[in-house]
């Protein structure tokens, strides 16, 4: 079981030691969201002591290497120091992947990966506590939290980890790249139990499938979120979605059953070969659509016919794709 | 509320005569909608064009001719839309919506020095104020244009520029930006009209009027223009109230509706397109 | 004020006489998932108002995500233009137990989208709804509305307000549009209590308890825009993603795009579907010259045009404290955060 104040402090501690100046840290803080934690940007040694890592750190880093990354390509400015991201297990084939695509230069990235039991989103935590909450803090599978009238509650979290959780495959380490890992165990062992759905296109005939995508899919109002949050969407302002051109008359930015499929098979197309299943897009999405149905088949879909499995090798380029680091048009 | 009319429907309007002002540039004559109110058209207002099936854009009215009610249209063909619009032929209809926006403020321009600084086909808002110039003689004291183009070739309005050369109280100055062959003119930057740089004029502002008391500068370019020319402005201590500019932010409605256009508390089509350079600082630089 | 009791077994007749009138009513439900929406009731008992408010604001029955302008055709080298009415712009409904918030947020639509030029479309929507606004009992963690200077029990805007109790509502019809209403109830309409007053004040005591510690914002007011060259904005703009999330669970954003679709040589239509000014797409030139080129001007500009400009434009906040973009944030932005650094940014 994981200690989080520890792993807090070995972290901090850890990177008080190698930070230099011109370096980056990617970690988490408080975002004073109760239930929530926010992602930041270090870049003077006296604010490593913000960082806090706990099972609510749901968001995944990697999303904003890339983005940095093109920043540097587009100012001209090569990156010059070393960019520590503290992520956790699950996150690392997304960075892992992203270094395969060669979106970002392995030779200036270091992986603290922080050990962790699963996480919970702030919807999870709402069902556990059934009532809205003023904070919360987290000792191993405990979560202790106050009310908005101040009554105290604790409840036990190792039921309500993220679904992804309860997936072992996603949370074991690629054994490829060097990494630092923080925590008990060198081995990673998952020891929550979460709930599990299966994938939905096993057991439902075509129509009933297509049924059930539909009614899904009826509640997006296209805000892009599930394309942003992304770190395997890394086409970024180039979107095809962004600015419907001429030359491809079908797609429009309008919020129809139809022009929503387009969208979401579009993109899901686009990522299968670096989808990691990290599941950042159903977790953030703002109506709630269960966008699992698409990656998980995708990704199982992926290691089925091209033997191809995202974020298991920093070299491998994917079958599924040819471009190159710096491409105009990816 | 909703027995209002509603400003999003297009009405149409005919083209009458279309001509190639170079390899970017397409003028179009179009006769204005029978609802139009052609009379209230100022200039530097300006219109959505509609290319149906295609989109919408705004483009500034380059001339008004108030007796035959018809509009000229300068458009450069940059994008999707403005390509299709390129692609019709006199008698196509075309979807039109305004006048919008604020214009220049003629009134208060009324026997000014009028300084029009022009960069490439910032020109073409601008002519729409020449041409009322040419209309109304005496309108104003003074005009003088000073237009720059990147090269020969992206000049604009050739026949016009050797018209408004013949008008009285009105000087042209034309200039490129690097050498060329066969061009014995100015070479450089708009702006060095405006310091004593040029090489065979120092100063224009001083040699109008060395206070600057009635003279008032209007300028449309691109955005990177305007930096310089405020600068150059700034040296000489021009006051920022006598300076128009006009601003192109992207645009959908026109009517200070969608918020494409929004920079700072303004509403570039409503509040805009002219700004004094005056209410361009209080203004954060989102343009 | 005259103030009424309608107890809420009661309501199945003022369902039904409503139904009678041809007036659909929407409200906070439960979907079949489950999840939290607004949604066409047709019963008392489909309405969840003990829960918070939905993350998905009600602007969605107003100003529809996606609607047609207009659809043309071209016949002889003539275009037909015809305009598109939605049928729903047209059906009077009602919507019923708006918490202040929301009512404040239909409130400033109906300024906004009036004006110089006015929305036809929209206001046609305004025009057609009634609201029933209801005294907030359950905030969320999230909400800040009193910071934006609204009550919980603030019924400025709503054309009936309802004071909930146990077992009834305290009712009162404010508006004309509200009076208009009085037929379907008139029935089960019962005469207040003495103590009724005593209702509103209650709720007001016990909300306030439960909402996050409310920051001072009047004493900048009008002067927010002093923070725009401050280093605030950096610790934000690192972190978002852009998402659009915000905006698109905003009660009170209001920006649209319009685009053309061709459906045939001579036929086709004109779209509008919700924008956000968090997208560079937003503001992007035809000539790729972006005026706000970084997430972190889009992050400004979302912050100034809330707190900043229309306060210049219409001397009113354009936030309502409502929290959705709070509780929609992936990577937990803190709006009252951000007024926080703003006050202290211009403090020091």
């Amino acid at each position: 079981m994981v200690n989080w104040t520890k792993i807090t402090d070995a972290t901090r501690h850890y990177l008080k030691q190698v930070f230099q100046s011109d370096d980056l840290i990617l970690s988490y803080t408080d975002s004073h969201t109760p239930g929530m934690m926010t992602p930041v940007v270090i870049r003077k040694a006296e604010d490593i002591d913000s960082i806090i890592l706990n099972p609510i750190c749901t968001q995944n880093l990697a999303v904003y290497l890339s983005e940095f990354f093109q920043n540097d390509i587009q100012t001209g400015k090569p990156v010059k120091g070393k960019w520590y991201i503290t992520v956790k297990p699950c996150d690392v084939r997304s960075v892992i992947q992203m270094m395969a695509d060669e979106q970002i230069l392995k030779e200036h990235i270091e992986l603290i990966v922080f050990d962790c039991d699963g996480t919970v989103t702030n919807k999870n935590l709402k069902e556990l506590f059934k009532s809205e909450i003023r904070k919360v803090d987290f000792n191993d599978h405990q979560a202790k939290a106050e009310t908005l009238l101040n009554e105290e509650l604790t409840a036990d979290l190792s039921g309500l980890y993220q679904v992804k959780c309860s997936d072992r495959e996603i949370c074991s380490i690629p054994a490829v790249n060097e990494f630092t890992f923080i925590g008990e165990r060198e081995r990673f062992e998952f020891s929550g139990t979460a709930k599990n759905t299966a994938i939905i296109q096993d057991t439902l005939t075509q129509e009933e499938c297509f049924e059930k995508v539909s009614a899904e899919l009826s509640k997006c109002i296209r805000c892009n979120a599930c394309r942003n949050i992304c770190p395997a969407c890394f086409c970024s302002d180039r979107c095809v979605m962004d600015k419907p051109k001429l030359s491809v008359p079908y797609i429009t930015k309008e919020i129809t059953l139809d022009q929503i499929f387009q969208y979401h098979l579009i993109r899901f197309y686009h990522v299968a070969p670096n989808c990691t299943a990290c599941g950042e897009c159903e977790r953030i999405c703002p109506q709630g659509i269960s966008l699992s149905i698409f990656y998980k088949y995708l990704h199982r879909m992926n290691k089925h016919l091209f033997g191809d499995e995202s974020g298991s090798s920093d070299s491998d380029r994917q079958k599924l794709l040819s471009y190159r680091f710096g491409e105009d048009l990816v | 509320m909703s027995n209002q009319p509603n400003h999003y429907l297009p009405s149409f309007g005919k083209i009458l005569e279309i001509n190639q002002e170079n390899t970017l540039i397409k003028s179009f004559v179009v006769s204005a909608p029978d609802s139009m109110q052609t009379a209230q058209v100022v200039p530097g207002q300006f219109f959505q064009l509609s290319a149906l099936g295609y989109g919408e854009v705004p483009i500034s009215i380059s001339e008004i001719d108030y007796n035959k009610k018809t509009l000229l249209f300068c458009i450069a063909n940059t994008g999707a839309i403005t390509a299709k619009i390129h692609e019709m032929q006199p008698g196509d209809e075309i979807g039109i919506r305004g006048p919008y926006g604020n214009g220049f403020p003629i009134a208060a321009l009324k026997g000014k020095n009028i300084v029009v600084v022009a960069g490439g086909i910032g020109l073409v808002p601008l002519r729409s104020i020449i041409h009322y110039s040419l209309m109304n003689q005496g309108y104003f004291n003074y005009m003088e244009v000073l237009f720059g183009a990147k090269s020969t070739a992206d000049f604009i309005y050739r026949e016009e520029i050797k018209q408004w050369r013949l008008k009285p109280d009105t000087t042209i100055k034309v200039t490129i930006d690097n050498p060329e062959k066969d061009w014995n003119g100015n070479v450089g930057f708009v702006t060095n009209f405006l310091q004593d740089k040029c090489p065979d004029h120092s100063e224009v502002l001083y040699n109008i009027d060395p206070s600057f008391k009635n003279t008032v500068v209007l300028v449309v370019g691109p955005p990177v223009m305007y930096k310089n020319v405020f600068k150059a402005l700034e040296k000489i201590e021009f006051p920022d109230k006598q300076v128009f500019l006009s601003l192109e932010n992207h645009m959908k409605c026109g009517i200070g509706k969608c918020g494409h256009c929004n920079c700072g508390e303004k509403y570039v089509c409503l509040d805009g397109p002219i700004f004094s350079w005056l209410e361009m600082k209080s203004l954060p630089k989102e343009y | 004020m005259d103030t009424n009791r309608i107890y809420k077994k009661d309501m199945v007749q003022v369902f039904s006489a409503l139904k009678k009138l041809n007036i659909s009513v929407i409200g906070q439900g439960f979907d079949e998932k489950q999840r939290l929406v607004f949604k066409k009731v047709s019963s008392f008992q489909e309405l969840a108002l003990d829960e918070i408010t939905p993350l998905q604001p009600v602007k969605s029955f107003l100003f529809p995500p996606t609607e047609k302008v207009f659809s043309y055709a071209k016949q002889d080298e003539k275009y037909q233009i015809t305009p598109e009415t939605s049928p729903e712009s047209s059906e009077k409904k009602v919507l019923f137990g708006l918490r202040p918030c929301d009512v404040h947020a239909i409130e400033y639509l109906k300024k906004f989208y009036d004006g110089h030029f006015p929305d036809q479309p929209i206001l046609r929507y305004l025009e057609n709804t009634i609201i029933i606004g209801i005294a907030c009992e359950h905030p969320s963690n999230a909400c800040f509305c009193t910071t934006m200077d609204i009550s919980p029990i603030s019924s400025t805007g709503a054309d009936v307000f309802l004071t909930p109790t146990e077992n009834f509502f305290v009712i009162e019809f404010l508006t004309e549009k509200g009076k208009s209403l009085q037929s379907a109830f008139s029935e089960v309409l019962k005469s207040s209590e003495a103590t009724d007053v005593q209702w509103k004040q209650n709720i007001e005591t016990e909300t306030s308890k439960k909402l996050l510690e409310k920051i001072e914002i009047n004493s900048i007011k009008g002067q927010i825009n002093k923070a725009y060259d401050k280093p605030l904005w950096k610790k934000y703009s690192d972190v978002c993603v852009a998402c659009g999330g915000c905006t698109f669970d905003c009660p009170t954003c209001t920006c649209f795009d319009m685009r053309d679709v061709m459906e045939s040589k001579k036929t086709g239509y004109r779209y509008r579907a919700w924008d956000s000014c968090s997208f560079a797409s937003f503001t992007l030139h035809a000539s790729g010259h972006n005026p706000r080129n970084t997430k972190m001007d889009r992050l400004r500009q979302r912050i100034m045009h809330k707190y900043h400009y229309t306060v210049t434009n219409m001397q009113t906040w354009s936030c309502t404290g409502c929290g959705r973009c709070v509780r929609v944030c992936p990577v937990g932005i803190n709006t009252r955060s951000i007024l926080k650094d703003i006050k202290e940014a211009l403090h020091e």
